[in-house]
């Protein structure tokens, strides 16, 4: 049988008919009545509760993971929208799906990479493959995730981990986790997919360091307070128009902030590993980005680049493609910031170029995604995540 | 600047890092300008993409309403886009029934809650509700913000179920055919387009609704159009079933007249026969009269052959003498036979006939009746007219006319009783006037006596069809006149025909 897999969406705003309309589809895509695994992903406008009800309501008992993204990415649409929602039915002998789920990391992301250590160690097996991580884009730490995550779980070889941050599309409210039957926020819901199978993943991101050099003068954890001396936000303030309180979702998807690649990956992934600054703090003047950092670290300040951006894409399918060979995806997810679609790109400019991706691949492929607040995805084995980035995870 | 304190000059080495930093510092100003334009750019390039994209909408829009005449899927569509297109939360779109002056629930979406649902289709506003005074005065739409205190609007938050809600009225303004509310609620707002009064937001509503109302007026008008000629249709189609059955009774009612006139016709032929059989037994008294001198003739003229032979006086000379005066006799009986049989001869076909020559003959007729009771008859004839008709009959109305002319003779006994009878001419029509000296017809009677039926003559001597017949005959069958007036001295009757021919 190998492995069947079929992708539908819905723009439908009425959450009981799009949830219904986009499983439908992907059950007819793939000719199937039960399949064996679902993922969805869809934007925030709909009440999740009733969305996630009816997709299940339609596939009973069948385990479902995904979340909350800015938007969604199918063969068919690139859709950024309040109101969209895909699902990717899954059904094989080959490959095998365990999801699994922790709530509140808020409490410490390192105490979230604890327990879904502990959670997953009974699946740990040899023909593990990779695990799918969806975790919430407004409060995850991924490095203390990371670390906590690798020491308890105390395996051998990395589990590579793929997938991206929930958002809330700039609303900076609630983003939304699914696993099964429940919807949360502030937790991460994962999948362990093993079997027989691989993943063959392209990572790039398209920004260039503007200005001269700076230096983190103080920091903690996640949080940079000064900048060579200068609080953040002051000295982000001469990169907007307007007031920054006003312009910040505007200033945090142009500008980022760009980190000397560390030396065991720089050879595969470029120059600087960048940053979203995901919140920030008038009264301290600070921001927050995904990733710990240390007084003394260098930094750039970066914007996007449309043209690296499009050469990125090509460099993901040729990542992708070396790896496979001659083989075919059994199906393909992308995980694309959402500072890459609409804010940056015309629409027909950014769809055009998703479908020269996806030609490059197969337009025959199963495709699924969304528009995150972060990418996770390896580089040189390590596991990372990024901002402003486009992660490609093909199965084959 | 730090300067050289022994020459007070700045070395060249600390000028080309002031002029570095400088450099640096324009730099870096221009990369903060070139960062805010393009962050403009981005601005501008979604802006642009949003205008497309309802431009895109719109015209989908206006395809799908060119391709329908149905309100219903007017408000169908147009709910539709408020929610789909517009990107707000509700939409419900209320329709004033015809001559009605209630705003009815036909159209909802965005209330996914079944309670919420039900609850806003059974809405209805009457068109003097307060609420929509501003709407139907001056004002293009009505707008409700999150902090609008308008007490009317304020309470149709709850109605509306919406925090934030705009009403338009599509269709004529002050007599709007619908009226269209939409809206958000306050928890899902950030998902939805705000009711706003911004320009912009004005002008995407203002196109969408004026492309409904136009649709709407179209699709009333074209209804209206068809109701009219469907309307028409049935009435040219009534109308058609009317004329044929009209044609269907003219027919039945043409053959009907043919065979009543037929009948009738054929009424009057058995009159004209009775009236004819009723003149016969005066007509067989007349020949009586006129054969009995010849036939004492003829006795006595055999006798005196009888004579001559016993008296032996035989001889050739007598014999043809007597021989010649009995066939003179005898032409004479004869002739007065074929009178009798041209008075009765059937009148089959019309023919052309000199009108002095049929007068003569039934004079003939009359002539020993008319003698017996010293009646006068004088015939001035001023021309010779032919006219086409049937002999017999116009014989028969001159003999009718003739006898009861006696009749009033003898009756009134009038002591020089004449009868003056004229033949002249009227143009191209030849008129026959009988006049008598009878004294005249009383007035009372004078219009019934053509009737059929009356008679003055009594039950044993008239049968009251002669006059009747007489007008039957010459206006019917002659297609002429009778007409009857008192002269000087009595009735005068005038017989007036089209001649045959034309004559001076």
């Amino acid at each position: 049988m190998g492995t069947s897999v079929g992708v539908g969406c819905s723009l439908k705003k009425n959450p009981e008919e799009a949830g219904q309309e986009a499983v439908l589809k992907a059950l007819e895509q793939c000719g199937l009545a039960k399949p064996d695994f679902i993922f969805a992903f869809a934007t925030v406008g709909y009440d999740q509760q009733i969305l996630i009800r009816a997709i299940r309501s339609t596939v009973p008992d069948v385990p479902l993971s995904g979340c909350s993204g800015e938007g969604i990415i199918t063969q068919d649409m690139a859709a950024e929208t309040n109101f969209c929602v895909c699902v990717m039915a899954i059904s094989s002998d080959e490959l095998r799906f365990d999801n699994l789920r922790v709530k509140e990391i808020i409490h410490g992301a390192d105490l979230g990479g604890e327990r879904l250590a502990e959670d997953i160690k009974p699946l740990i097996s040899a023909d593990n493959i990779a695990c799918f991580l969806f975790a919430d884009g407004l409060v995850f730490d991924f490095d203390p995730f990371l670390a906590a995550f690798e020491k308890s779980l105390n395996r051998e070889s990395r589990l590579p981990f793929f997938g991206g941050l929930a958002s809330d599309n700039l609303i900076s409210r609630k983003t939304y986790q699914y696993h099964n039957d429940e919807v949360f926020s502030q937790g991460i819901s994962c999948v362990l997919m093993s079997g027989r199978g691989e993943v063959a993943a392209g990572i790039s991101h398209g920004c260039v360091p503007i200005g001269t050099k700076h230096t983190i003068t103080r920091s903690k954890g996640n949080i940079i307070y000064e900048i060579d001396n200068i609080p953040v936000l002051e000295l982000l303030k001469d990169y907007v128009e307007e007031d920054l309180t006003s312009q910040w979702n505007k200033l945090s998807l142009n500008l980022c902030l760009g980190f000397k690649t560390p030396e065991n990956i720089a050879k595969f992934y470029g120059e600087y590993i960048v940053r979203y600054m995901m919140g920030k703090d008038d009264r301290e003047g600070c921001v927050t980005i995904q990733s710990d950092v240390r007084d003394g670290d260098e930094l750039w300040i970066v914007r996007r680049d449309k043209e690296l951006i499009r050469d990125g894409l090509q460099a993901i399918s040729r990542q992708i493609k070396d790896k496979m060979g001659t083989r075919k995806p059994s199906f393909i997810m992308q995980f694309e910031c959402m500072g890459r679609g609409k804010v940056v790109f015309r629409e027909q400019e950014k769809i055009d170029l998703i479908r020269s991706l996806q030609a490059e691949l197969g337009a025959d492929i199963p495709w699924i995604g969304f528009y995150t607040y972060g990418e996770i995805g390896p580089v040189s084995n390590y596991n990372c995540i990024h901002n402003f980035t486009a992660v490609v995870a093909a199965v084959y | 600047m730090k300067k050289d304190p022994i020459s007070d000059k700045i070395s060249p080495e600390k000028d080309g890092t002031a002029a570095l930093r400088r450099e640096n510092e324009t730099l870096s100003q221009q990369v903060k300008r070139l960062i805010k334009a393009e962050s403009k750019l981005y601005q501008y390039q979604e802006e642009l993409d949003a205008q497309l994209k309802e431009y895109k909408d719109l015209y989908d829009l206006n395809k799908r309403l060119n391709a329908t005449f149905s309100l219903c899927d007017i408000f169908e569509y147009a709910i539709d886009y408020v929610i789909q297109n517009l990107g707000y939360e509700r939409g419900i779109l209320f329709h004033r029934l015809e001559k009605s002056d209630e705003f009815h629930v036909c159209a909802i979406d965005g209330y996914y809650d079944k309670q919420d649902k039900g609850q806003v289709a059974r809405l209805t506003i009457k068109q003097d509700a307060p609420v929509l005074a501003p709407l139907l005065a001056v004002r293009e739409y009505l707008i409700c913000k999150p902090d609008s205190e308008e007490k009317e609007l304020s309470q149709y938050r709850v109605k509306l179920l919406m925090d934030e809600y705009f009403i338009y009225p599509l269709g004529a303004h002050l007599q709007p055919t619908a009226l269209l509310a939409f809206g958000n609620t306050a928890g899902k707002a950030d998902f939805y387009r705000r009711v706003s009064d911004h320009h912009g937001a004005l002008l995407s509503i203002g196109n969408f609704t004026g492309a409904i109302t136009s649709s709407m007026g179209n699709c009333i008008f074209y209804n209206k159009l068809k109701q009219a000629l469907e309307h028409e249709r049935s009435a040219q189609k009534a109308l058609r079933e009317s004329e044929q059955n009209y044609r269907q009774l003219s027919e039945a009612l043409e053959v009907r007249v043919k065979e009543t006139v037929d009948e009738l016709r054929q009424k009057d032929k058995l009159l004209i026969i009775q009236g004819r059989q009723a003149v016969m037994g005066e007509m067989i008294s007349n020949i009586a009269h006129q054969w009995r001198q010849p036939l004492n003739m003829l006795g006595l003229l055999a006798q005196d052959l009888q004579l001559t032979k016993e008296m032996g006086e035989v001889s050739g000379e007598a014999i043809d003498a007597n021989v010649n005066k009995t066939m003179e006799i005898i032409q004479y009986m004869s002739k007065t036979i074929d009178d009798f049989r041209y008075f009765f001869k059937p009148d089959n076909v019309k023919v052309d006939f000199r009108v002095f020559e049929t007068i003569e003959k039934t004079l003939a007729l009359l002539k020993g009746s008319f003698e017996v009771h010293k009646i006068r008859t004088e015939l001035t004839t001023l021309c010779d007219p032919v006219i086409n008709g049937y002999p017999g009959e116009f014989s028969q109305v001159f003999l009718n006319i003739m006898i009861n002319a006696r009749d009033a003779l003898i009756t009134r006994k009038i002591a020089d009783p004449l009868i003056s009878i004229k033949l002249f001419a009227e143009g191209n029509r030849a008129v026959v006037s009988i006049a008598d000296n009878a004294g005249g017809i009383p007035e009372e009677i004078m219009d019934r006596i053509f009737e059929p039926y009356f008679t003055t003559k009594g039950p044993e001597q008239g049968t009251g069809i002669g006059l009747f017949m007489c007008k039957t005959i010459i206006e019917k069958n002659m297609n002429g006149t009778l007409n009857v007036r008192n002269a000087d001295q009595g009735a005068e009757f005038l017989i007036n025909v089209w001649a045959a021919e034309d004559f001076e």
